[in-house]
């Protein structure tokens, strides 16, 4: 095969489209020569299946059940260190650097007084210390990542159930510009979540969801979300209880019991 | 060719992507969670289409995983980036499964079907979700002949034999769809991002 053959065939050889024999004609040519010696083969394989993933690219991304990585990191646990690590560089040729290592060791050791070293140690110290800290705030934010993905998934779960309802909350007059909701709710269970995005307000105000059953309102909870991000909150499902309306008004920090302030987002809920 | 559209998705990808199959071909559990969370919804996709039975997408997911844990040192950015060397492998496993059915499963029906077609969810990432319109748009532009014989390959696994005979069509001429409904679709991607 030659590389003008080998280009030709490119397009099918990303899609999969080549008989056996075809392709292992197309393998021996890629590997047949040096890289520099074809004449664009593998820039255009490269092109070629960066065009097959735009067809994985066009369809909408289906999630797989929540436990599925469970399951991969308990098969490549087992399979240990599959991904086999970087070859050992033989002992003959690796021992005279560890001696010049050790030599360098020694020399810096001699260098420090005893005061460099102390106060080496109390950066250490604090490094560590700095260290620890980032790395608790780390797991905080992962575990805040988790809860959110487990929300998200209940989300998904209860739009996909048959009694399932999806509705965009109407914002009135009053609502910042960028604000926007939908409400999700299982008209059987009686139970809903509530996804917000533009949560933008004054650094004096909150937004408070209410559930509205004829003149009782319910504060169900301050919508908070860090600035740019969404949120995806369930609703108490005792403040839900034959609620008849979903309502968000924008309130003085921390809301409160009874509303005080304008409403900005209204939906009924539906019955059915 | 393709060049720069997908040249620019390709190094987007593989800035990402490659330094983690670097890490996972070291034996870095947290790099393949992180392809994992990056890629497994996208390959789910494609195993679904491929097999429409979700029990068995989710079975090539996990085999395409392991997969790329075992075979990470192999990947070559010669030949694509990181984010089509996943989609391949997961495509080529959903394939192997598709066969081992029989043909009796695999109907010209349902690669005919439109590609771009699934339902929308409010959840995706809105960028992720534009891209996904923005090729589906360019994929509605193909010739049917082309588009419909370039699914039949990726999402079907015919060769270009199988395609002929399908369809009944010369074998050149399936070569030739295939091969110009790729260039065009590039070129299609590359006009829509400028």
């Amino acid at each position: 095969m030659t590389c003008a053959e080998f280009k030709e065939l490119a397009a099918a050889y990303a899609l999969g489209a080549l008989t056996p024999e075809e392709r292992a004609a197309a393998d021996a040519h890629l590997a047949g020569a040096e890289p520099n010696e074809h004449a664009g083969c593998f820039e255009a394989l490269a092109e070629a299946s960066e065009t097959a993933n735009a067809l994985a690219l066009s369809l909408a991304p289906v999630k797989p059940r929540a436990d599925l990585w469970k399951a991969i990191e308990a098969e490549t646990a087992a399979a240990g260190g599959a991904a086999e690590p970087a070859p050992r560089r033989a002992r003959g040729s690796i021992l005279p650097w560890l001696l010049a290592a050790a030599m360098v060791l020694i020399v810096v050791w001699l260098g420090f007084s005893r005061s460099d070293l102390t106060s080496e140690l109390a950066i250490a110290r604090r490094d560590a210390t700095k260290l620890a800290d980032e790395r608790a705030q780390c797991t905080q934010l992962l575990d805040a990542l988790r809860d959110e993905n487990k929300l998200r998934d209940q989300a998904v779960a209860m739009m996909q159930a048959p009694t399932g309802r999806v509705v965009a909350m109407t914002p009135t007059p009053d609502a910042p510009s960028s604000l926007r909701a939908t409400a999700i709710y299982d008209v059987k269970d009686q139970r809903g979540m509530l996804i917000v995005a533009g949560l933008d307000k004054p650094a004096d105000k909150d937004f408070e969801l209410w559930v509205i059953k004829g003149n009782e309102k319910r504060a169900a909870g301050l919508l908070r979300a860090a600035p740019g991000q969404s949120l995806v909150m369930a609703i108490d499902p005792k403040k839900l209880a034959d609620g008849e309306l979903l309502a968000v008004t924008l309130e003085p920090a921390g809301g409160g019991e009874i509303p005080r302030g304008k409403a900005v987002l209204t939906v009924p809920l539906p019955k059915t | 060719m393709l060049s720069s559209t997908a040249r620019d998705e390709g190094a987007k990808a593989a800035g990402d992507d490659a330094p983690l199959l670097g890490r996972v071909a070291r034996g870095d559990g947290a790099a393949l969670k992180a392809l994992y969370e990056r890629h497994a919804a996208r390959v789910m996709a494609v195993a679904l289409r491929v097999l429409g039975a979700r029990n068995e997408a989710e079975e090539i997911v996990q085999e395409c995983f392991v997969e790329v844990w075992r075979r990470a040192r192999e990947f070559d950015p010669r030949r694509g980036g990181a984010a089509a060397w996943i989609t391949t492998m997961a495509r080529n496993r959903a394939i192997d499964r598709l066969r081992k059915r029989g043909s009796s499963a695999r109907t010209i029906d349902a690669a005919a079907g439109e590609p771009v077609a699934a339902p929308r969810s409010p959840l995706e990432d809105v960028e992720a979700r534009l891209e996904r319109e923005r090729i589906g748009a360019a994929m509605v532009q193909l010739p049917e002949e082309q588009r419909r014989s370039i699914e039949l390959a990726f999402f079907e696994g015919r060769t270009h034999q199988e395609i002929a005979e399908l369809t009944g069509t010369p074998l050149g001429t399936i070569k030739t769809r295939v091969r110009l409904g790729m260039e065009k679709l590039a070129a299609l991607l590359r006009g829509s991002r400028t």
